[in-house]
């Protein structure tokens, strides 16, 4: 648990005993460094008197004339509207529930936004899962503009207050290129400058 | 044995990643208690009703509920760790010292009758003595003092005006142990204009349902549901002050009992400050308050959290002009109602509560904020400060404002 506190002094202590350099490696879930960086933002977060509700399931989005102005959570006092003036989506793959899997499609199920994915439900399947070639089930995503806003196949932006990170992008495969932390780092970030820039 | 309560087991969705043992307040402090994830999906693969329970150790949950608000695959941790619970406490058997903790509320208006002897006796040494030997509660954790009227004698001897209606549900402890956090909010919702009513109620059940008594709790949840329904059809919203009691009749009640007619009273009942809070937007909320220059730490209880609606004290106190509010995010506080009372978790329950004094004494406030009377009393056991419920500082904002214009 150590590690997940004060990750540098663990490392420090270990090359100190080996006498060889260590470095990390991120594993299976939860990610340890995915962890710690939430500590350090939660902690700055609420020093600044921002508002954390952890835990509870978004689950629809009133939108109007291509901005969203409500998201609804699920929670165990019924259901409760967020408004805001701009929404981050990183709601995560299939993984974390953010895409989902229909009988005949991928599905965004909170937006409804348009999901880039193979042309029919031949194309989900493969033989081999962690093929260094890729899968084109784990490229199937949200599509957007540089500025992370998502758009349809077209290029039009969709939802103009919405940006979206982590691994819900589409065309990119973070088995194949063991990228997911570093996407969702850059990303989450790229997102967050974006709103706040606009 | 009997689970009468269906809980759905959602252990397969468990992604056994143990980001809940990481957030577990109790796995944090003692290696006894294995974590959440087993506690609840692992073990629960191998639980069958027909067996006897093998894993005495869940007993050591303190019942947060931290477990279901980091899982990523939402399963229902705390609900199988609880069932799992219940099920152990049902094959030991009665045991006098868990039915006396679950049911304080029975002796509650005897106790407050027979005040002054009860304190002297709730501190006397032969006594601790005595329930520490004989009914394994821990000598040092002190007793609640009782008050000399309760909050309900004190309302029958109050009139309370106003155009419009509100219910409150007090709980036990506010009636007992701390009538000033009724009075606060009845005066609150006076000076916006609510004429107060209290409707007929028991005691919530949440120390039962701590012992694992779950029919218990189920047996008082049912009577408060059909309290409830009386005034809610009578166009009555209720409110509590309480985050303990309010999440056991607003969640658990339609959740995890699945009481008739709880889904419908719940989606009228609603915590003081979120109330007020929805009075301030649409432009209703009084707020003539005294300044007050201040900073004040709020310690967010964990059954607020669970509830997810927020953090509207926060919100709430900064109308007081000049009053900083800040949330210290410092975990549990380890009290968990009874379970801080008990000799085999009282260590426990300190060794928790160690990040709230750390951040408390970072914070260095004499005065700490809190809407749960468990995590008042903890803190107040932890670090000598006083601990006041919200509702009572907006009282003393709505008082100094009218001494000033006297």
């Amino acid at each position: 648990m150590e590690g997940l506190r004060d990750a540098e002094k663990v490392r420090l202590d270990m090359e100190a005993r080996i006498g060889s350099q260590v470095f990390e490696l991120s594993i299976l879930p939860p990610s340890i460094p995915g962890m710690r960086l939430f500590e350090i933002f939660r902690k700055k977060l609420q020093a600044k008197g921002v508002r954390m509700t952890l835990g509870f399931e978004a689950i629809s989005a009133i939108q109007k004339n291509r901005r969203c102005h409500e998201v609804i959570l699920n929670t165990p006092s019924g259901e409760r509207i967020h408004e805001a003036d701009s929404f981050v989506l990183a709601t995560g793959g299939f993984f974390g529930g953010g895409l989902r899997a229909q009988h005949d499609r991928i599905v965004e199920p909170i937006f409804n936004l348009p999901v880039a994915q193979p042309k029919s439900r031949e194309g989900w399947f493969s033989h081999e899962l962690f093929s260094g070639r890729g899968h084109p089930i784990k490229r199937a995503g949200i599509l957007t503009n540089s500025r992370l806003n998502p758009t349809d196949e077209g290029g039009r932006v969709i939802v103009e207050n919405l940006f979206v990170a982590g691994s819900i992008l589409g065309h990119h495969d973070p088995t194949r290129e063991k990228s997911g932390n570093g996407v969702a780092i850059a990303t989450g970030y790229k997102a967050i400058r974006n709103l706040v820039e606009r | 044995m009997k689970p009468k309560t269906p809980v759905v087991d959602r252990s397969d969705q468990c992604i056994k990643c143990g980001i809940c043992t990481e957030y577990c307040p109790v796995a944090r402090v003692t290696g006894d208690f294995l974590g959440p994830k087993q506690a609840g999906p692992d073990a629960e693969r191998f639980r069958r009703p027909q067996d006897r329970s093998t894993d005495l150790w869940v007993g050591l949950c303190i019942g947060c509920g931290k477990c279901d608000l980091v899982c990523p695959a939402g399963v229902n941790v705390s609900e199988l760790t609880l069932m799992a619970k219940a099920k152990a406490s049902d094959e030991k058997g009665f045991n006098l010292r868990n039915w006396l903790l679950g049911h304080t509320y029975r002796f509650g208006s005897l106790a407050v009758s027979l005040a002054s002897l009860t304190n002297r006796a709730l501190k006397s040494p032969v006594l601790r003595r005595f329930s520490d030997r004989f009914l394994a509660i821990d000598r040092r954790r002190p007793f609640p003092a009782y008050e000399g009227e309760t909050f309900r004698q004190w309302f029958r001897g109050h009139q309370s005006r106003g155009e419009r209606k509100v219910a409150y549900f007090y709980g036990c402890y506010t009636n007992t142990n701390e009538v000033d956090v009724g009075i606060a909010v009845v005066e609150v919702l006076e000076k916006n204009g609510f004429a107060v009513i209290i409707p007929d109620q028991d005691c919530c059940g949440m120390p039962s349902l701590g012992q694992g008594d779950i029919e218990s709790a189920r047996t008082l949840g049912t009577k408060n549901v059909r309290c409830f329904q009386k005034v809610v059809d009578a166009g009555y919203d209720i409110l509590f002050s309480s985050a303990t009691c309010g999440h056991m009749i607003r969640c658990e009640y339609p959740g995890f009992f699945k009481i008739e007619g709880a889904a419908r009273v719940a989606a009228r009942i609603f915590d003081v400050s979120e109330y007020l809070m929805m009075l301030y937007e649409k432009g209703e909320l009084n707020t003539d308050f005294a300044p007050r220059k201040d900073r004040l730490p709020y310690h967010v209880p964990c059954h607020l959290r669970s509830m997810g609606i927020g953090l509207p004290v926060l919100d709430l106190l900064h109308l007081v002009p000049g009053l900083e509010i800040e949330e210290i995010d410092a975990g549990c506080c380890g009290l968990g109602g009874t379970y801080g009372f008990k000799k085999e978790t009282y260590e426990v329950s300190m060794a928790i509560g160690q990040n709230l004094v750390k951040a408390l004494k970072e914070f260095d406030s004499p005065v700490v904020v809190s809407d749960c009377e468990g995590c008042r009393m903890q803190i107040r056991h932890l670090t000598g400060l006083e601990a006041v419920h919200p509702l009572q500082l907006l009282r003393d904002a709505y008082c100094a404002s009218d001494d000033k214009k006297t």
